[in-house]
């Protein structure tokens, strides 16, 4: 991607990155009482601009074509498994019980999951109101021709 | 009206070589250039707004009016039709940092796509103006 539409193609990359968040909240919260589950949480990481901050860098001449800027955005670096230790939960019925009758459950905080959900979700809107607007700035592009 | 450095007595159009363009001075390769450098703002916002929940990201700006404003004034002084000029994303050095690290602040980079944009709109809208009055001449030097 490149030139007017790398625009678009980095919002895009962001609303994929906040579904992504937006799904594994979903997925720590669907697990909340599931023993032996592991809360997850995601990292995400920038994509740079390459060759245009290659090239600012090297100091080469740039020309008309190499003035679009390639790549950029932002995309999903890891899912990683939370370390922290679940919960211990008195519950000698369950079959997963440990030998004291303790069941072991994840250290999933509805709270911290919905403070994360209204982030990963505001974040959202904000890429699609970017992505909007580069759309709005596209279709001025050919009113010159009007 | 920018690159139009009076070299005589004569009125300025009459320095230019005759194979010169009109559409084509200072001011249309000014506008051109404002376009392609508002576009490369608004991947370099988009860039940052995509970057929001980022950790340790730091933000990248284009400031192509500082470098368009320079090239006109090099361009005036050499007398020159030409208008050379190149823009580049350049990381933004001087915003506060959050306590994740990154300098996104998302309200100041909503501003500034808001800002963007209207700033490309009236750039086209210009663009179409001057189109029309060359439309307007053209008709009535026309049979």
């Amino acid at each position: 991607m490149s030139g007017m539409f790398n625009n678009i193609a980095i919002s895009a990359s962001g609303l994929t990155a906040e579904r992504a968040r937006l799904d594994v909240i979903a997925e720590n919260l669907a697990n909340a009482n599931t023993s032996g589950y592991q809360r997850k949480a995601v990292s995400l990481q920038e994509v740079p601009f390459e060759s245009v901050l290659a090239q600012a860098q090297s100091g080469a001449a740039a020309s008309n074509a190499a003035m679009t800027s390639q790549g950029g955005g932002v995309q999903v670096a890891a899912i990683t498994p939370d370390g922290n230790p679940g919960r211990r939960v008195y519950d000698p019925d369950n079959p997963q019980a440990d030998q004291q009758g303790y069941v072991t459950l994840p250290n999933v905080n509805p709270v911290t999951e919905m403070t994360d959900m209204i982030t990963a979700s505001r974040s959202y809107e904000a890429n699609a109101t970017a992505l909007q607007t580069a759309k709005t700035m596209f279709q001025r592009t050919f009113d010159i021709l009007r | 009206m920018a690159g139009l450095t009076q070299r005589s007595g004569r009125p300025p159009f009459l320095n230019r070589p005759s194979s010169f363009v009109i559409i084509f001075d200072v001011t249309q390769q000014a506008l051109e250039a404002s376009l392609r450098g508002s576009s490369m703002r608004a991947s370099a916002l988009a860039q940052n707004m995509a970057n929001i929940n980022t950790a340790g990201y730091q933000r990248v700006d284009v400031d192509f009016q500082s470098a368009l404003n320079q090239a006109v004034k090099e361009a005036d002084a050499a007398g020159s039709q030409n208008l050379n000029v190149q823009f580049s994303v350049q990381p933004d050095e001087t915003a506060a940092v959050r306590e994740d690290g990154s300098t996104v602040d998302v309200d100041q980079e909503g501003a500034m796509i808001a800002q963007n944009a209207l700033q490309y709109q009236g750039l086209t809208q210009v663009m179409a103006a001057r189109r029309r009055m060359m439309e307007m001449t053209m008709r009535t030097t026309g049979t």
